[in-house]
């Protein structure tokens, strides 16, 4: 562990952190209750992010994402459940420090400038590496001088980035980090967090509305509603294995096969998305109905992820 | 840069000059296959040469490395490169035509899910070819299309 503390003086990672040993930090939640008046903001939440993945987190506002965030970071107590550390060892302090958060929003005085910003994190943070920051922030563009009240939206994401990621976390939490960011601030960050896999093997877990975000970067989705997670899934699986089947004409009774998520009728045929797609579940399809044809449309991941949210309302 | 009339952030432009979208049906780990083996199939990866490594190519194109480390395992299997200890993944001689001839399979499985898309949404051949047309010249006006003919 010694070795390992890096505030003062300077890291060890100056040589560059190739040889780095993959991070062990993860995090396995069950039966997470919390309530808020009579508003369940969690309600019986199982979720484990193991070491080394990334995990994205999809639901519409309010399933519960925020509240599961500040459970996991120790700044709420949930009603019931429990919030278990990998490896099991490790005290909650510990924890904390190799945790990285970056929030939907910057949250730092409005006097401070960026190195300002940086510094007074550098200082609260046992775990700061100074080498390490100084390359997320010539990565990322930077400048120390600027006022953050003076930054762009998407200098403002670059800037939480800077200030989340500096003491090299192994398990990062990402609440809609990259809301409203520009393109190019977008690119950038997308660099960052892929370095931040490749580097040091973070783990993270990723609440996000940009689809596309969470199928570059993520190992696994997990689907969240009503304060619980209904469905996790292999994020290629997701893509490749849920497809739309147009059934035309639209027959008069059709057998919905139990990997149904979402059903739609509409000019003339009945569109039904599955998940878990095999030619065997076609081939049985097709033989319910002999006088018709069910044509295959692969989707995209918001097109997968939107089906199942409406799904999710209609059930509500 | 983002050219004009470009989505906002999807599109990440790479060394090898290909590009991913987030936003396609086709899932990441297939573009990036494709992408690279364009490469090769082009030559802009000559037999004997590196490919970028996995971190570079992450960091490069925005994703997951364990997506581009998948991406790799493929075209190992596909015999067009090998991992050489210590160096990376070499792209081995003589694949350059059978890079060629996956690269046109990967485009006819396309097409064939584009016709089949098309005949679900209930569009005419003669439409279908229209749509074609305008796709390509789609296609021409975006920097994709640009260094196709490396090599040729």
């Amino acid at each position: 562990m010694a070795s390992e503390t890096t505030s003062g003086a300077a890291p060890a990672s100056a040589s560059g952190p190739a040889s780095d040993p993959a991070s062990n930090l993860g995090v396995a939640c069950s039966g997470l209750r919390m309530r808020y008046g009579k508003t369940h903001a969690l309600d019986c939440l199982d979720l484990t992010i193991e070491p080394g993945v990334a995990m994205g987190l999809v639901g519409r506002n309010g399933a519960g994402k925020s509240t599961l965030f500040r459970v996991i970071l120790g700044m709420e107590l949930p009603d019931a459940g429990s919030v278990r550390r990998i490896p099991n060892q490790i005290d909650d302090s510990a924890f904390l420090a190799r945790t990285g958060f970056v929030p939907d929003q910057l949250s730092v005085y409005d006097w401070m400038t960026v190195g300002s910003a940086i510094e007074y994190v550098g200082k609260l943070q046992p775990r700061f590496d100074r080498t390490w920051s100084d390359s997320l922030v010539a990565d990322l563009g930077l400048d120390r001088s600027k006022k953050v009240t003076a930054l762009s939206r998407g200098m403002q994401a670059r800037l939480a980035f800077v200030l989340g990621l500096s003491h090299r976390p192994e398990l990062l939490l990402l609440d809609e980090p990259l809301l409203g960011v520009d393109a190019v601030s977008h690119d950038a960050i997308l660099a960052i967090l892929a370095r931040m896999r490749s580097e040091l093997g973070s783990a993270m877990l990723i609440a996000s509305h940009s689809l596309g975000d969470l199928a570059r970067l993520t190992d696994r989705i997990a689907f969240i509603e009503g304060g619980r997670v209904v469905e996790e899934c292999a994020t290629d699986d997701l893509v490749a294995h849920t497809k739309r089947l147009i059934v035309r004409p639209e027959p008069a009774s059709f057998a919905l096969p139990p990997e149904t998520i979402h059903v739609t009728k509409g000019d003339g045929a009945l569109i039904v998305t599955v998940r878990h797609f095999t030619r065997d579940l076609l081939e049985r399809l097709r033989a319910g109905v002999p006088n018709g044809s069910i044509d295959v449309i692969d989707l995209t991941i918001a097109e997968a992820c939107t089906d199942r949210m409406r799904a999710m309302e209609v059930r509500g | 840069m983002t050219p004009p009339g470009m989505p906002s952030g999807s599109p990440t432009g790479s060394p090898l000059g290909f590009v991913l979208n987030a936003e396609s049906p086709v899932p990441i780990f297939r573009q990036i296959v494709d992408g690279l083996r364009a490469s090769i199939a082009r030559g802009s990866v000559a037999t004997g040469q590196l490919l970028p490594s996995v971190r570079t190519l992450a960091e490069e194109l925005g994703v997951n490395p364990n997506t581009v480390q998948k991406a790799f395992s493929e075209l190992e299997r596909e015999g067009l490169v090998a991992s050489e200890r210590g160096r990376g993944m070499v792209v081995l001689g003589g694949m350059r035509q059978s890079a060629k001839a996956a690269g046109e399979d990967a485009v006819l499985n396309r097409l064939a899910d584009a016709v089949r898309h098309a005949r679900a949404v209930g569009l005419s051949d003669e439409r279908f070819e229209t749509l074609l047309r305008k796709a390509k010249k789609l296609a021409g006006d975006s920097a994709g299309g640009k260094d196709a003919r490396d090599g040729e």
